[in-house]
């Protein structure tokens, strides 16, 4: 067992993590947890290890290929209450060494977040099972290890949706959604993760729980929560949150359009968003994408850029967004395609199968998700694409965007490279990532849109936040002195080969390209001589 | 043709390729040529290649694993149990270690995963393969070994075999038309459904046998357990019996008969070439024809949980909309469906030799699946399975609730029927 631990770890990534300063006595530990949980919620159990010790980051799938994992939890518990969670922090603190939490929902994040980089203990939270619906209020409280599928499902047969539909929806739980600000594909009309939560319980570091209060909305000084959300399991473990919900949509249509470059699509949906009109879902692919997703489907997408629109709810509502959606798109050049490619598109967005079927070749891949303001949006997509493809072994580069605001959008790029003779994939791997956020954060956009931080952007962390990381981290320190909560992520602080190597990305900005406000300029200019209709 | 389609779909792979610098191009091939060294291993028969691509999988089936649900354990979700069994198959794990071994067992082989699988995978199929690699290796655990001595003694699952000469089920008419499979489940725990259908087949007037003297068990359960020296013994022996029947149909109650005869029977080398179906196709058809006559309304509001083995979109029939045309033929009958039904079922707890490996995860499952169809207000619980109908029967003693009445679909028919047309 112990042979088997030594040749598995650790990872090698940016940051080297040194297990041997925590020496933990693990049966004692148990008998002490066993005053806590019974003993079947207790585990140290190989397989367990084995599964816990791996989320859906691609390096634990590369490491699996060769019988390896990233890291190892000492032991597994699985709580049913609040309270057994405040014994188990307050346990964890006290203990000489403190000893590593680490929250677990379904393992689906994709950056690491739920890796137990030092070992300790890994808290399962899927006895958090249940749902209740208040009607009258339009909202759920739903415990921390709902599923998201389950969910959706129980609201649908109730005649509710809440409508946060990420691609990981199958595998993934509210304590997840909540833990990394997650963001769904309908989330244009429902909202991310931050705007369904209404309110939640979390036990802190301390063991003390925070019951943040329900209200439609209030003015009571700052509001303490919204630092929890997104904090992924590093300043508490949250338990139950309660979330807006919606009527189940009376009516849905789906709409296509093609566009000969992005900027037409891009053009075209910063009009409709900006001009209050709000569809569920709105995808923008890029040609390559375009070709690999609908190239079967619809023959007019040939070297195009499809937009796929979903507009649901009241019928009347539906109606009017479908058709200044189409307006939009029509005055920006776009090619009505109907709903054969938005039927496809939901025929097919849950099939994930590339890490299954490619991993073997050798070859690297992963998903970026990041956010860029409207005015250079068009400009970063094409850097970053860019900048994939200058990586040696890169092959190839792609992407989309799928969420959109008045002020900006996310693209979400898809890289593939193939490793050189001798060279590791998780080097080739890194590099791919550092072309993307380096050119991400020269153009001033934010290195993550939806799947957080984790272990593989810890990394950019002071260079995404700048003034923002030094208070985060005394926030941190204040709420967890023993850092306990899920060490190892976010908060971490460089050496100074690693600082000087990442901080010399963000060096140079580049110089942003000024077209795009030279037309901005134009046309309000051009606007000047009509007139005005009224003023606040 | 299909290849030209499969090309087509790959097209803009066929791009990337083109555009390839020599170099990637040549790492490309070199991994593509390589790729067989992660899912080989010298000796191994069960299929590495599949558990490695489900144990790369983000579990998008996970939510209706039901030892998953139950157990709360992430090591028992579909993708999990893949990797586990792949790192005992490639030998990065002993298959000596016990909570590995108890991994390939947390399984109910109902195929809900296959149901939500982008590459089409059963996770149960490959846990059973690698079950017949720990027994092999003289590994499987104490708990389930005792069915493999029951085959071994008797042909059956249970202590005592229940197919024996002068059982009151064993009726073999002259010239029978129809062979009657019957299920041991179906005598052992339901024997109501057996006297049922033998009451529907003397109503139509059609002549059957039953050739309990020289039945055994299907064999589906141990194979399932692992042992499938002994799962290819019985049906070896099955596959004469009904080789040698004259008449054109097996019928069968039991799902697990059905699925096992058309489908386990075709991986143990033993096909069966006579069609094998289930009773609600026979009589289904004979209601149809206007042969069987429904005439005695029932009037009840009923409940009807689909048995995995025959609802599923792989299953070798799926007979989800048969059924719910069978209820609206039976007059009086108002089916209520539960949240989960027709091919997104949720298994009993009983498939998979679970019961046997995790009894008590596997009342939790029972009970659980019975408060589901309890929660519809019903009637009456209908079922297809009597291995189903016993485990809600012992759900409902484990939570006192006695106040609905679980029927089979056969039972159900029997009542509407007017003996004396």
């Amino acid at each position: 067992m112990d042979e088997f631990r030594q040749e598995s770890t650790p990872i090698n990534v940016y940051f080297k993590h040194d297990r041997s300063k925590i020496n933990l006595d693990i049966p004692k530990i148990k008998e002490d947890l066993a005053k806590i949980f019974s003993h079947e919620r207790i585990s140290s159990e190989l397989a367990d290890k084995i599964a816990y010790g791996k989320d859906y980051w691609l390096i634990g799938t590369l490491m699996n290929l060769h019988g390896q994992i990233p890291a190892y939890p000492d032991i597994i518990v699985w709580p049913k209450t609040t309270d057994e969670i405040v014994q188990l922090v307050k346990y964890a603190a006290n203990h000489n060494p403190p000893i590593p939490i680490i929250p677990y929902g379904e393992g689906s994040g994709v950056v690491g977040g739920a890796i137990p980089v030092f070992g300790g203990i890994i808290v399962d939270m899927k006895y958090f099972d249940q749902i209740e619906i208040n009607p009258i209020n339009m909202t759920a409280r739903i415990g921390a290890g709902v599923n998201g599928k389950t969910l959706e499902r129980y609201l649908n047969a109730h005649g509710f949706r809440m409508g946060h539909i990420p691609q990981s929806l199958y595998t993934s739980t509210i304590g997840g959604y909540f833990a990394h600000r997650a963001a769904g594909q309908f989330s244009g009309k429902y909202g991310k993760f931050e705007d369904i939560v209404k309110s939640f319980e979390l036990v802190l570091p301390s063991g003390e729980i925070l019951n943040t209060k329900f209200y439609p909305r209030a003015a009571v000084g700052p509001m303490i929560d919204r630092i929890f959300l997104g904090s992924e399991g590093t300043l508490g473990i949250m338990t139950a949150v309660t979330c807006r919900i919606w009527p189940f949509p009376e009516k849905q249509i789906g709409i296509s359009f093609v566009f000969n470059d992005l900027n037409q699509s891009l053009e075209a949906i910063r009009k409709i968003i900006q001009g209050q009109i709000n569809p569920a879902v709105i995808r923008i692919y890029d040609k390559l994408e375009t070709k690999r997703h609908f190239g079967k489907t619809e023959k007019r997408s040939k070297n195009k850029y499809m937009v796929v629109f979903v507009c649901e709810g009241p019928s009347e509502l539906v109606e009017l967004e479908e058709k200044v959606v189409r307006r939009n798109c029509l005055a920006q050049g776009g090619l009505e395609c109907g709903d054969g490619p938005v039927q496809h598109w939901f025929d097919t967005r849950f099939v994930v199968k590339e890490s299954s079927e490619y991993a073997p070749y050798g070859l690297v891949f992963d998903t970026i998700e990041v956010a860029i303001p409207w005015d250079r949006a068009n400009d970063l997509y094409n850097a970053v694409i860019k900048q994939i493809m200058n990586v040696p072994g890169a092959i190839m580069a792609s992407g989309h965007a799928s969420h959109f605001y008045t002020s900006g959008v996310c693209f979400y790029f898809t890289f593939t490279a193939v490793p050189r003779e001798n060279q590791s994939p998780i080097d080739l791997y890194n590099q791919c990532w550092d072309a993307t956020c380096e050119t991400t954060l020269k153009y001033n956009g934010t290195i993550s849109h939806h799947h957080g931080i984790g272990l593989n952007r810890t990394r950019w962390m002071h260079l995404e936040h700048g003034t923002e990381f030094s208070l985060l981290k005394k926030i941190k320190k204040m709420l967890d002195p023993k850092n306990i909560m899920n060490p190892g992520k976010l908060y971490v602080d460089l050496t100074e080969e690693e600082k000087e190597k990442i901080e010399n990305m963000g060096k140079t900005k580049l110089p942003i390209n000024l077209s795009y406000f030279v037309t901005q300029k134009n046309e309000l200019q051009s606007k000047k001589g009509e007139k005005k209709h009224g003023s606040i | 043709m299909e290849v030209f389609k499969k090309l087509a779909k790959y097209s803009w792979m066929v791009d990337i390729f083109k555009k390839m610098g020599k170099a990637e191009r040549n790492n490309f091939i070199t991994g593509y040529k390589n790729r067989k060294q992660y899912y080989t291993m010298e000796g191994m028969k069960a299929n590495l290649k599949d558990l490695l691509k489900c144990a790369n999988c983000p579990n998008m089936c996970r939510f209706d694993c039901p030892t998953l649900q139950i157990s709360k354990r992430e090591t028992y979700s579909p993708a999990k149990k893949a990797q586990i069994a792949y790192f005992l198959g490639m030998n990065y794990i002993p298959f000596e270690e016990k909570s590995a071994q108890n991994a390939l067992y947390a399984c109910v082989t109902c195929d809900a995963c296959r149901e939500w699988c982008p590459m089409d995978i059963s996770t149960g199929d490959l846990l059973v393969e690698m079950r017949q690699e720990l027994d092999q290796k003289g590994l499987v655990p104490e708990s389930v070994q005792v069915l493999k001595n029951r085959a071994n003694k008797n042909g059956t699952i249970f202590e005592e075999s229940p197919f024996y000469n002068n059982s009151e089920f064993n009726i073999n008419d002259p010239d029978p038309e129809v062979f009657y499979y019957i299920g041991c489940m179906d005598i052992q725990n339901r024997p109501e459904t057996v006297r049922a259908t033998i009451q529907l087949l003397r109503h139509l007037k059609i002549p059957f046998a039953t050739r309990l003297d020289q039945r055994q068990c299907c064999g589906g359960p141990i194979y399932k357990a692992g042992f499938r020296k002994e799962a290819k013994k019985i049906s070896t022996q099955n596959q004469r019996l009904l080789q040698n029947f004259s008449g054109k149909t097996v019928i069968t109650n039991c799902p697990g008969c059905f699925a096992t005869l058309n489908k386990i029977y075709d991986n143990l080398e033993t096909p069966i070439k006579i069609k094998v179906i289930h009773s609600i196709e026979f009589f289904l058809e004979k209601i149809q024809q206007g042969v069987l006559k429904l005439s005695k309304p029932v009037n009840k509001t009923i409940c009807f949980h689909d048995p995995c083995l025959i609802s599923r979109s792989s299953s070798v029939k799926n007979y989800v909309a048969d059924f719910r045309e069978l209820f609206k033929l039976i007059p009086g009958i108002k089916l209520q469906e539960p949240l989960l039904h027709g091919n997104e079922t949720r298994c009993c707890g009983m498939g998979g030799t679970y019961a046997v490996s995790n009894p008590s995860n596997a009342l939790k499952l029972h009970i659980d699946r019975f408060s589901q169809l309890q929660e519809t207000n019903s009637d009456l619980i209908v079922s297809a399975c009597s291995t189903c109908e016993y485990a809600f029967k012992k759900a409902q003693i484990e939570t006192k609730s006695n106040d609905t009445q679980i029927l089979d679909f056969i039972e159900l028919l029997a009542l509407s029927i007017d003996q004396n047309k």
